[in-house]
């Protein structure tokens, strides 16, 4: 259970084994030998319920400013969304706050899935951000480890020593129950004082098989490596965009880890505080802002590698449709996913809107009308090679929303 | 001969293979057990010590008040002129006592207000680095170590995080003082309402800010998922209202709970039943921010329940005496005391205890008593992965550390995620221990472990304490502050590194050689962050 990741320690197949995946899956992604094909895959989680109907708000429906009267976006005059087009005959905006994310949208890099979440009786933060990192549903009963580490074995994949990273304090759950998931929350300042002397010492104390001398000796050995390799990098310009955020060092952290070339394949990062129940005109801008600049930033540093990059962004749920009396908004369901990368199409919005009158809501809450595991398993299947989804969400059977083109 | 056996019986230290009864229970409910501890145990009977422990003087032991009235923390910020509104203020860079540690919440209130203004921001962030320091010179120097360890799990079950609320992070020591610590082996409905009606936790959860017409849902939800009944007895979003299981609660049981607590609130300058409130912070249940239409909740009819606040009331009353609390709560105290998997016997007789003492005013030692004293799991080999708060305070109890205040020691401890008061979501730090193996956790645990040590405001001389007939024995050494720190011998390999490590370019023979103060205190301390790196030493 807890300790899984560190007791499932077992033998992949070899690299060549890896090399040979099915021709169905092979035509559908670009070839690459650093990871055997696959695009490199970042799962940005935005926790805590950042609200979709503020962040992508369909500015021009009545029932939307009926039940926002005060933390409603306008489409026009001061305040007003940015707008990105139709979905189902609704217009949607991009929130004022978040320019940079409308360009990636605009230049066709960046699709936006509306109405999306998870199928669940909850509203419980907590629930449901596990039941998104395991991968499962109401119905579902208990599965091994998160979906991304079961995507990482169900396709035995073999990866180096830095091939799954948390840029995090820990590794997230939807990467426990994979060997070797490491968290490296900011790859610039990976040392420990003391350097070569103090890790020998900690190594060889820790020589036992229980699980924290295990991970001791793997943190001394992921210290090294990532030493020797950092300290190759060209240092960066000014200008880059990032800000000094903590999501702003996790994805420029990530960056690094990609351009050091060490067969990053999977990476995950966190960007939470998005629990508005109060006051979301003073606190919702600033924080949108940062994760378009931060984005934004990641996305052009990765210039030379945007071929072979999926980025997908989730959040537990959408907020209740009504404001509270606070000015804030209180939790809900339907939420919105973003997908960034080369081979996206971007500049759409892909899903069903059910609409936000009364009769078409949920307890309030806009609906769910797509499982957040589709989303994540059209990146898996097209970009990943994945070849046994059924073995990363067991119960759900697949449809492709198409914003992925088929090579 | 006599003389040399005399040298040779000082010269060895009895180092045990396995750490006696004594040791293991006190690392197990403490900050860290030192020799002394352990001894004191040993003549006292642990049950002795344990009954004197859940029995501690009102307030902070003598000691304790005398050390924190003597400390003193830098602060600094420039001068500020005027600007806009604001006249600004001076410029400051001096030591100073923890003032505002035992301020109230409507002096601190007064302060906070005028910060931006007349008082620059820095004395608002004070507040809380007093209340951080307070509580590391707590918890390394008090006698009473099982108050301490009771704190540190009520805080934590009850965290209140906010960091950009200034108001309600102001509240915080009242909160820790007056609610908390007041009440760690009090009883649970007792200290329910006394947290519902904290200022802290009702600006934390927005209850402060409910109103009649639109009820906050915040602290209703957390009330019920997170400090009682758990999520395990959470069933979700029930759209039939007639289909109402006591074992539970829906999401109706949280609207019809939010309905209940609106109007629990501070006096915050809004508009009350006799004209405008006074910006205090102070409790206060305001009828015109009540919302009367709450019904069911959990089989109960609330609209029945008259009277001010009594709604509110009798949802404790359910939520504090129902089976899924003391399962949920007591769970996690065991996981505190004995890690992840506690042995079921104890949680049986905790839920036991807790369900027959749901009354008694000691309805916490209670249960205590039932797991430290009822059996004898609780010295029985270490189970629980010490965090890294909890490893660096073991460091300074055990090297004889006097704590002073430093913020630099507790913006590294936030950094790991395990910061004081600083968790920012209310379901608090994760208690298992796998969330402390990721290499980042490693890597700034020994970090933080040397760093400390190394700084002036740590004051210890280890030079002192090591017996001066040792210090050409690296054998000798390593038994002797294993010894100190450890209790017991660590594997083979574990020994073999410590003594290579003296022998090394960098080790303990060399500095004693050198005969420089400064080297062999440094070089100590070093070694000291070493041995805290063991496995043994991170096990309690």
């Amino acid at each position: 259970m807890s300790l899984s990741r560190r007791t499932l320690l077992g033998t992949g197949p070899s690299a060549a084994a890896m090399a040979t995946l099915g021709p169905g899956t092979k035509a559908a992604f670009s070839a690459d030998a650093q990871n055997g094909g696959r695009d490199i895959l970042v799962v940005v989680f935005l926790r805590f319920g950042c609200d979709g109907l503020t962040l992508i708000p369909p500015s021009n429906d009545a029932d939307y400013h009926a039940q926002r009267p005060t933390i409603g976006i306008p489409a026009s005059g001061p305040g007003a969304g940015l707008p990105i087009g139709k979905m189902g005959g609704t217009q949607f905006f991009f929130h004022p706050s978040v320019p940079e994310l409308k360009a990636l949208y605009d230049t066709g890099s960046l699709a936006i899935v509306n109405a999306v979440g998870v199928p669940t009786n909850s509203r419980s933060h907590f629930d449901i951000q596990d039941m998104m990192e395991r991968g499962i549903v109401d119905a579902d009963g208990p599965l091994a480890g998160g979906w991304l580490s079961r995507h990482l074995m169900s396709s035995d994949i073999v990866l180096p020593d830095l091939g799954a990273v948390a840029s995090a304090p820990d590794v997230h759950i939807s990467l426990q129950g994979f060997p070797g998931a490491v968290a490296i929350p900011n790859v610039a300042e990976f040392n420990v004082i003391g350097g070569d002397f103090h890790l020998s010492v900690i190594e060889a104390m820790n020589s036992g098989e229980e699980p924290h001398a295990i991970a001791a000796r793997e943190t001394a050995k992921t210290i090294r490596s990532v030493r020797a390799k950092h300290a190759r990098l060209p240092v960066r310009g000014d200008d880059t965009g990032y800000t000094d955020s903590q999501f702003s060092t996790s994805l420029r952290s990530i960056a690094d880890l990609i351009k050091m070339d060490t067969g990053l394949d999977v990476a995950t990062v966190d960007y939470g505080g998005w629990d508005h129940h109060f006051e979301m005109n003073r606190y919702f801008p600033s924080h949108a802002a940062e994760m378009s600049k931060s984005l934004s930033a990641f996305w052009h540093d990765m210039a030379d590698y945007q071929d072979r990059i999926t980025v997908v962004a989730m959040t537990e749920f959408g907020r209740r449709l009504e404001e509270n009396a606070n000015g804030g908004t209180d939790h809900g369901a339907g939420a919105f996913m973003f997908v960034l990368g080369g081979a996206v199409r971007g500049g759409k919005m892909y899903g069903q809107w059910p609409g936000l009158k009364e009769n078409e809501l949920r307890e309030g809450d806009l609906r769910v009308t797509t499982d957040y595991r589709q989303v994540i398993q059209e990146i898996l299947i097209k970009r990943r090679g994945e070849s046994s989804p059924q073995k990363v969400f067991p119960s759900l059977a697949y449809e492709s929303l198409d914003f992925i083109a088929v090579v | 001969m006599g003389h040399r056996a005399v040298y040779v019986l000082r010269l060895k230290i009895i180092l045990p293979d396995k750490a006696s009864f004594e040791h293991t229970a006190l690392n197990r409910i403490t900050f860290g057990a030192r020799q002394e501890d352990v001894q004191l145990v040993q003549g006292m009977g642990w049950r002795a010590w344990a009954e004197d422990q859940l029995s501690p003087p009102t307030g902070d032991e003598a000691e304790v008040a005398n050390h924190l009235s003597k400390r003193t923390m830098r602060i600094m910020y420039a001068y500020q002129g005027p600007a806009g509104d604001s006249p600004g203020w001076p410029g400051i860079d001096e030591r100073r006592p923890l003032n505002y540690l035992n301020a109230d919440v409507q002096s601190l209130w007064e302060m906070v207000s005028k910060t931006e203004i007349t008082i620059a921001p820095n004395e608002r962030k004070r507040i809380q680095e007093e209340l951080s320091a307070a509580t590391w010179i707590r918890n390394t120097h008090a006698t009473f170590q099982v108050r301490e360890f009771m704190a540190d799990f009520w805080n934590n079950h009850f965290n209140v995080g906010r960091q950009d609320d200034i108001y309600g992070s102001a509240a915080l020591p009242t909160f820790d003082r007056s609610v908390i610590r007041s009440r760690v082996f009090g009883n649970f409905r007792d200290l329910l309402e006394a947290v519902a009606t904290s200022t802290a936790m009702l600006r934390y959860l927005d209850n402060a800010a409910s109103t009649a017409e639109h009820p906050n849902e915040n602290y209703a939800r957390e009330l019920l998922e997170l400090h009682t009944m758990g999520i395990q007895a959470y069933l979700g979003v029930r759209p039939n209202q007639f289909d109402k299981s006591p074992d539970g609660f829906t999401d109706d049981d949280i609207v019809q709970a939010s309905r209940a607590f609106s109007g629990w609130t501070v006096a915050q300058g809004q508009q009350g039943p006799q004209g405008p409130l006074p910006f205090s912070g102070a409790f206060f249940y305001n009828p015109l921010q009540h919302n009367d239409l709450a019904d069911q909740f959990m089989g109960i009819d609330l609209s029945k329940i008259k009277g001010s606040m009594a709604q509110g009331r009798a949802i404790l009353d359910i939520a504090a005496s129902h089976p899924s609390t003391a399962d949920f709560v007591c769970v996690k105290l065991c996981r505190r005391i004995f890690g992840d998997d506690p042995p079921p016997r104890v949680i049986d007789r905790a839920k036991a205890a807790w369900m027959t003492h749901l009354t008694a005013p000691d309805q916490i030692g209670q249960v205590l008593r039932a797991i430290l004293l009822d059996g004898t799991e609780i010295g029985q080999s270490p189970s629980k992965l010490r965090r890294p708060y909890e490893r660096v305070i073991a460091l300074l109890r055990t090297t004889n550390t006097e704590v002073n205040a430093y913020n630099g020691a507790f913006d590294a401890v936030s950094t790991l995620g395990d910061g004081l008061f600083a968790w920012p979501t209310p379901e608090g730090r994760p208690d298992h221990d796998a969330h402390w193996y990721s290499t980042a956790a490693h890597l700034e645990t020994w970090d933080l472990m040397l760093h400390v040590l190394s700084h002036a405001s740590f004051r210890t001389t280890l030079t002192k304490q090591t017996p001066k007939d040792i210090t050409t024995s690296p054998e000798a050494l390593v038994d002797y502050w294993v010894d100190r720190l450890v209790g017991y011998r660590l594997r083979p390999e574990g020994m073999q590194a410590l003594i290579d490590d003296i022998n090394g370019p960098i080790g303990l023979t060399a500095a004693f050689a050198s005969g420089g103060i400064m080297n062999m205190e440094s070089a100590l301390r070093r070694f000291m962050a070493i041995i805290a790196a063991s496995p043994e030493f991170a096990m309690r």
